[in-house]
């Protein structure tokens, strides 16, 4: 069993899935069902001219790992991840 | 009007002191390190615009005693802000400067803490209302402590505005009568003072040296690392970052699913929830947290649960939202005292979708009363964090809070503990 899914990107495996900044804004990435997600993050990081880390990536509520991959997190074709900044208060 | 003397007379006497300054002292507290010691303080200033709100004199002389004067709101306008001008920053900034300065000027503390509630009621976050759709309450509230210096006298007419205004039939509105304080003896393991062992370990990893990206804690199902960097926010003063915050909820999640019997059953939304729910630039977004609950992820269903806890940020500030679904009420908790019946008003129509989308009922949510008490126990302006967490962690276990200002240097250091032995008690 692979854990590679594809929710219909194509027949390898591939998919798109778009990250949704805190200002509405969308950014679309075709990623690989195995590609680990961290990719992905820095990816996005370097668009918003942004260090690595500076979001926090979230996947149905769930906060991702680098590590992780869109098969692992059952990701399909236009699934949205939320890229959310840090918050700090008192 | 009978308080605009009032207000020329305070204008006046302040600004006579100010005029009575010498240079020196000028000099003295704005200097570079009073500046830095006061970050927080200069940054809410920034952004506070207090509400002037017009004021009338209690009528209910059984809750006052005869002999003492009513007290008067002490929200602090914009406009009385500015009148005060430059002198009233820096009498601020003196005051955040140093602990024995502060607690000279404590009551002009707490005012300001009345002015942060207007950033939030007027200047960042009014909405729809022309009316505010916030509240500054300042009621005393029994069964607790340290708010012995509440004033204000507003409740009536705020109860008016918010059945005017609120979720459905707010007519029913009521403030929530406190439960008298429990001792702390009736609570000691919520008071449990930490031992050597723990102490120690607590300080060598808040205060010890070491690389600030050093993994101190892991919580593997929610993807959360704790570094000492990040756990330094639960140093004295120190702003709550989401991190410790999200990862505290996550130890009480599994608290109360180690033992059920002794706590509620509870469901606790991430520190972005209530962000993504309705933070966005379209306001209510349903959709973008659709998925956040399903049964799948979740095992169970909102419906399901006694008590759902939303933390709310407001950008420099922790609140907290509760909604009771066996009770059928709302609660908005701010430890500054504020009340948002907006954000309760997004959280009714929130409930009605996901029960609607998860198990296709119909709820009718317009009886369910808000039952929010105003807690201004916060005497300071880094402590909110501290105090949503055990708002959420009292409130799970069914139990009132019965703590104040004085009990949050023992909870960090709690919390410290349970985040680095990865258990909640």
């Amino acid at each position: 069993m692979s854990g590679v899914t594809s929710g219909g990107g194509g027949g390898d495996g591939r998919m798109n899935v778009k990250v949704k900044g805190q200002d509405g804004e969308e950014v679309f990435f075709r990623v690989k069902g195995s590609t680990r997600l961290k990719k992905l993050m820095n990816a996005y990081c370097d668009h918003k001219s942004m260090r690595a880390n500076s979001f926090v990536f979230l996947f149905d509520g769930h906060r991702i790992n680098g590590e992780q991959t869109p098969g692992e997190l059952e990701m399909e074709e236009g699934d949205t991840i939320a890229a959310m900044l840090p918050q700090t208060g008192g | 009007m009978p308080r605009a003397p009032h207000r020329r007379g305070g204008k006046r006497s302040i600004s006579g002191a100010h005029r009575t300054n010498s240079s020196t002292s000028r000099r003295r507290l704005t200097g570079l390190s009073h500046l830095l010691a006061v970050g927080p303080f200069i940054l809410r200033f920034a952004l506070t615009t207090g509400p002037h709100r017009p004021r009338k004199r209690r009528t209910d002389g059984a809750s006052h005693p005869a002999h003492c004067p009513p007290r008067r709101c002490r929200v602090v306008s914009l406009r009385r802000f500015l009148a005060l001008g430059p002198f009233a920053l820096r009498y601020v900034l003196a005051g955040g400067a140093s602990a024995s300065c502060r607690r000279r000027k404590a009551s002009l503390i707490n005012n300001m803490g009345c002015t942060l509630s207007g950033l939030f009621s007027e200047g960042l976050f009014r909405k729809s209302t022309d009316d505010g759709g916030l509240r500054v309450y300042g009621r005393p509230v029994e069964g607790l402590r340290e708010v012995g210096d509440l004033s204000a006298n507003q409740v009536q007419a705020d109860n008016a505005n918010a059945a005017r205004r609120g979720i459905g039939d707010w007519t029913n509105i009521r403030l929530e009568e406190v439960p008298s304080y429990k001792p702390k003896e009736d609570l000691r393991e919520l008071f449990t003072p930490l031992t050597n062992e723990e102490e120690s370990l607590v300080d060598s990893s808040l205060n010890g040296s070491g690389h600030s990206k050093e993994i101190l804690a892991r919580h593997e199902p929610s993807n959360i690392e704790i570094t000492r960097e990040k756990l330094g926010c639960l140093r004295p003063r120190r702003w709550l970052n989401d991190e410790v915050i999200n990862f505290y909820l996550e130890l009480l999640k599994e608290r109360a699913k180690r033992e059920p019997t002794r706590f509620l059953k509870c469901h606790f939304f991430n520190t972005f929830f209530y962000k993504k729910l309705a933070g966005g630039k379209t306001g209510y977004d349903y959709e973008s947290v659709r998925r956040w609950t399903t049964l799948n992820k979740l095992g169970y269903e909102l419906l399901d649960c006694d008590k759902i806890f939303i933390p709310i940020h407001r950008d420099l500030h922790w609140c907290l939202a509760v909604i009771n679904m066996k009770e059928k009420t709302y609660q908005y908790l701010d430890s500054f005292g504020v009340m948002d019946f907006d954000v309760l008003r997004i959280l009714a129509t929130y409930i009605m979708d996901e029960v609607k989308d998860k198990s296709n009922i119909e709820l009718d949510v317009s009886s369910w009363q808000d039952v929010s008490v105003p807690l201004r126990v916060q005497h300071n302006g880094w402590d909110c964090g501290m105090f949503m967490l055990k708002f959420i962690d009292f409130h799970s276990q069914g139990v009132s809070p019965s703590f104040s200002q004085e009990d949050m240097e023992y909870f960090r250091k709690r919390t410290a503990k349970e985040i680095l032995r990865s258990k909640a008690e």
